[in-house]
């Protein structure tokens, strides 16, 4: 299964992706080792999932199934579903509450902060059989994550001494969750969808603002989000995440004209499609910055966005090579009122798998890997927005592929892919 | 005791309604609700779970015709044939002229490149039917699927 040449990044600026990444399965191998269980934070849930001791939801972290739960003190923890004796998944079920998790097959019993706490017939039975002597239960617990949470946002991390997760995260992400998350939130629904596509193909989409205005015509169509708008795009310091924003009222009808002058649309915008009820666009601005849309991707497996008055949370949980599946919650504010409420609910309609939006997302990256299946050697091209540095984008920074090219930064880097030496070549292209 | 013309008619439209969506006759899909309408797509874990936010919600007639509009003119969503049979049809209640009616709902998806046809979704329908001048329609189709995680897309109706 082992990739026979490492892939390749040519330029030290990360503007050519080599196809073999999203291919091949020694690759998916590596990222399990390297980045999912490396130095990074992963995406576990929302503790307004847990608010109770005893309180569990099952999830995610990488391809390993993993519980998180709130033990009788409060505090959050998270394990692999893995019994310490056969391997054999423990908690069953999506979310419940419980005083101890037993595996079903010997009834070993953990606590809930993932330590053996029972094994049946410890001793034996009338002086026969039973465990050595020297065995002991606290050498044989559920692997356990380090957990950290920010905003009653869950992160675990498989390393033993990860970063402060506010380092982690750094300002751009920390600000744009102390906003999306500035009251006490109610979790309102959860969508799934399962992709035969490569999980890195997704999360490039989150940072790929150029595709925004192109790929969703009703969202162009409609002003949610367009091409033609200004906002900004703000990497963290390391240029591994990035926040970024729509400003909804900063183009005119002439630049759109003029912008979309050559985008193949079924209607353009002076025929602009007719709908007959537009609760789905009924976007109130609650903050009153006029930022339609907010998003935000968190190497290597989160994504938190506004759009219009959706809140939502995506979770990325790779399958293999060539599947994932994505994990979206929604959520509201518990003081909010009715009317935002209602709101959000009718906008929904824009969101998810059914949703107007992100049908149409994850049709793309479906789309890029039935493309590529003999292309491995070749390379994608990043250029949007300009080659070199990898910082800070404002105004249009919607027509950008730059902090795409910082995701790919990081993954190289975690990966042990290094990039060329030089900053690329001057060369002439077609 | 519900007569055998009325359940007769409820299966009938039951079943014009899969074949309508088979046959990629989405513009006369709406025709199948009243104008106050709920269409709601859910999965069974959210409803377990207590949750109230579905896949896809419309709460009048003019959303169901606004998605056709929007499918057909401004959405980038899966190439695909699609399969509906519906069975165990059972009217189970009634109400002021209002049919309470259940049914089983397996959904067969065919890629249109590969020409492979995989389980899309499997779930129920729970429905309420009312009569319009002898015309069955639905005042409520709440789809609540099995198949929590939705292949791809959820483009087509369910």
């Amino acid at each position: 299964m082992r990739h026979a040449t490492e892939p390749r990044f040519p330029f030290a600026d990360m503007s050519r992706v080599p196809y073999a990444v999203f291919l091949d399965e020694g690759v998916y191998e590596r990222e399990q080792t390297r980045i999912w269980q490396g130095p990074v934070w992963l995406f576990l849930g929302l503790e307004a999932q847990i608010p109770n001791p005893g309180d569990y939801i099952t999830t995610y972290a990488g391809d390993q199934p993993v519980v998180v739960d709130r033990a009788e003190d409060g505090s959050l923890h998270a394990f692999v579903n893995s019994c310490a004796h056969k391997g054999t998944m423990v908690v069953r079920y999506r979310k419940g509450n419980a005083g101890s998790h037993t595996c079903v097959y010997h009834r070993w019993a953990y606590d809930l902060r993932g330590n053996l706490v029972g094994v049946p017939f410890l001793r034996g039975i009338e002086g026969m059989s039973g465990m050595p002597k020297d065995f002991d239960k606290r050498d044989h617990g559920l692997r356990k994550l380090e957990v950290e949470s920010y905003r009653g946002v869950v992160f675990g991390s498989f390393a033993p001494k990860p970063e402060p997760l506010r380092a982690y995260l750094d300002k751009p992400i920390l600000d744009f969750l102390d906003r999306l998350f500035a009251r006490p939130i109610e979790v309102i629904g959860h969508r799934r969808q399962r992709f035969h596509a490569n999980w890195k193909q997704y999360y490039e989409n989150y940072g790929d603002g150029y595709h925004g205005g192109l790929l969703h015509e009703l969202a162009a169509t409609f002003g949610l989000h367009r091409a033609t708008q200004g906002g900004s795009r703000i990497p963290d310091k390391r240029g591994r995440h990035a926040a970024a924003w729509v400003d909804a009222e900063s183009d005119s009808a002439e630049i759109v004209r003029q912008g979309y002058r050559d985008v193949s649309f079924a209607k353009s915008f002076d025929q602009r499609l007719k709908l007959d009820d537009l609760a789905v666009f009924g976007w109130q601005d609650e903050v009153g910055d006029g930022q339609s849309v907010r998003t935000c991707a968190v190497f290597p497996s989160a994504l938190f966005a506004q759009v219009g008055n959706v809140l939502e949370t995506e979770q990325i949980r790779p399958k293999s090579a060539t599947e994932f599946e994505l994990y979206w919650t929604y959520f509201g504010y518990q003081d909010e009122s009715a009317d935002l409420r209602r709101r959000r609910f009718q906008q929904a309609n824009m969101v998810g798998p059914a949703g107007y939006n992100n049908m149409e997302d994850g049709e793309a990256s479906i789309l890029e890997m039935r493309g590529i299946r003999r292309r491995g050697s070749e390379h994608t091209v990043l250029e949007m927005g300009g080659r070199g540095p990898i910082a800070r984008e404002d105004g249009h920074a919607r027509l950008s592929e730059t902090v795409v090219r910082g995701f790919w930064r990081y993954y190289a880097e975690l990966m042990g892919y290094r990039p060329a030496r030089s900053p690329r070549r001057a060369r002439r292209r077609r | 005791m519900v007569s055998r013309d009325i359940r007769n008619a409820i299966v009938d439209l039951e079943s014009a309604y899969a074949a309508c969506l088979d046959d990629d006759r989405l513009e006369a899909w709406p025709d199948f609700f009243t104008a106050d309408c709920v269409y709601h797509i859910t999965t069974r874990e959210t409803v377990d779970d207590g949750y109230s936010l579905g896949l896809f919600y419309c709460h009048n007639r003019a959303q169901v015709s606004d998605r056709v509009k929007i499918l057909r003119n401004a959405a980038v969503f899966s190439v695909r044939y699609y399969r509906h049979l519906v069975s165990n049809v059972r009217v189970v209640g009634e109400a002021g002229g209002v049919y309470a009616v259940e049914a089983a709902y397996a959904v067969f998806a065919t890629d249109q490149l590969d020409g492979i046809t995989t389980v899309f979704s499997a779930g129920k329908y729970r429905d309420k039917v009312v009569f319009a001048g002898g015309v069955p329609k639905f005042k409520e189709k709440v789809v609540i699927a099995d198949t929590a995680s939705i292949p791809a897309n959820l483009s087509v109706p369910l």
